[in-house]
């Protein structure tokens, strides 16, 4: 409360330790931004700019956050305005950047670190580049684990894991020519259901086409969507709720379209 | 259904929510945690359809489990509910309702196509509904406990 009344009202008492606001919307805008691109709910990414802009103790802080796009600003009666908007256009989801800009910000506020290490590390976290990984391991343990947890036997769970691995190549190859996302979806599901289609037929023994196929598209079911919507809507974020819902239920449609071609076919 | 067919599914499971993780890119720390979270859901759930026949009830139930599980991890490691709950959300996600919409419409089965399609969207619905109810009440459950410890320690 003190703090408060010396920052608003005394000006040339403060000049002595005063802070870079520019550096520190900086610092904000890099947060958020990458934040944003990692698939973090809209309320997350409000509530961390909003805890590194409050650091500053100035009178007005704003942060405004929608699914595409950003808006925060700096205001006091001592100083300009500060204002940055920024406009995002990819999105993926990586928890693991959301994670670490989680760290970095609780240190922040906690007063761990300064200003400057903070915009550092938030800055070389933003440059880093979208590792593309080789997805194929985890791919055969997901469609391989759905088969078991859906009651399969052993030798579906081996065929499922082997679609899986199939599918992920699949998916290396879209990726590698920068296939549409909607796109992608359909031909991996439709590859999927016909290397199903052609497993079940010609190899010898009995299996589950229905719980093959079921375990098999899990990776591409829009679970992570539906989550964050749910969250969105959740925190009052309708906008980007709502947007996200979209967002699930246009890939569920290329799911089905893709199955649909893929059982048609075989 | 006998109790180690349940264990063995939901093994599967963990299995599964790991791999989902991976792809997500949960950090490792947390993968075992996201994936055991995921398992007893999956578990809650087949023990909820030993009561009922309605699949909307037990997925009610692991659901809520599920966040209940992930609220804990979040708070114990001080890091984003999300890290858990999307990748152990991934067991309860409709995705067989989605399959047998397409395999019905293909069929020109529109009765059956049009019953999964509601489904789908109500087992939807009530992951969203579990979701709300878990962090509603456990957010009120929080600031409850901090206003008593508050008041304790102005007491002091």
């Amino acid at each position: 409360m003190e703090r408060k009344s010396v920052n608003s009202d005394a000006y040339p008492e403060r000049m002595g330790n005063v802070m870079d606001y520019k550096l520190l919307l900086d610092t904000a805008v890099f947060a958020g931004e990458v934040l944003m691109k990692s698939g973090a709910e809209t309320y997350r990414v409000e509530d961390t700019m909003y805890r590194i802009l409050k650091k500053s103790e100035l009178k007005t802080v704003e942060v405004l956050v929608m699914m595409t796009g950003f808006v925060a600003t700096l205001d006091d009666p001592s100083i300009d305005s500060l204002t940055v908007v920024r406009r995002i256009t990819s999105r993926g989801t990586n928890l693991d950047r959301i994670d670490r800009v989680n760290r970095i910000s609780r240190e922040f506020c906690a007063d761990h670190i300064t200003l400057d290490e903070t915009f550092h590390r938030m800055k070389d976290l933003w440059r880093e580049p979208e590792v593309h990984f080789r997805r194929i391991i985890p791919m055969a343990a997901i469609t391989g684990g759905f088969a078991i947890m859906f009651g399969g036997t052993l030798p579906e769970a081996a065929v499922a894991a082997v679609v899986g691995v199939i599918t992920s190549f699949v998916l290396i190859l879209c990726r590698k020519y920068r296939v549409h996302t909607f796109l992608e979806n359909i031909v991996c599901c439709a590859v999927m259901a016909m290397a199903i289609g052609i497993v079940v037929k010609s190899l010898p023994g009995t299996y589950n086409k229905d719980l093959l196929i079921i375990s098999s598209i899990m990776p591409f079911v829009p679970g992570a969507a539906i989550t964050n919507a749910v969250f969105d809507i959740l925190h009052g974020d309708y906008l980007s709720g709502v947007a996200r819902a979209a967002e699930a239920f246009v890939i569920a449609a290329a799911v089905a379209l893709g199955i649909g071609i893929g059982m048609s076919m075989i | 259904m006998d109790v180690v067919e349940m264990i063995r599914q939901s093994i599967g499971g963990l299995i599964a929510v790991v791999g989902f993780g991976t792809v997500l890119r949960v950090p490792k720390r947390f993968l075992i945690w996201g994936g055991i979270d995921g398992a007893i859901g999956w578990f809650v759930y087949l023990i909820a359809g030993q009561f009922t026949d309605s699949i909307i009830l037990s997925t009610f139930a692991g659901a809520v489990v599920i966040s209940v599980g992930a609220h804990i991890c979040a708070r114990v490691f001080k890091t984003p509910v999300t890290m858990f709950l999307l990748p152990a959300n991934m067991t309860l996600v409709p995705g067989a309702g989605m399959y047998r919409v397409v395999y019905y419409v293909l069929k020109s089965q529109n009765q059956m196509s049009t019953y999964y399609l509601l489904q789908t969207l109500q087992v939807a619905g009530t992951i969203a509904v579990a979701i709300f109810v878990v962090n509603i009440l456990l957010g009120n459950f929080i600031s409850g406990v901090r206003e008593i410890r508050k008041k304790a320690i102005d007491d002091k």
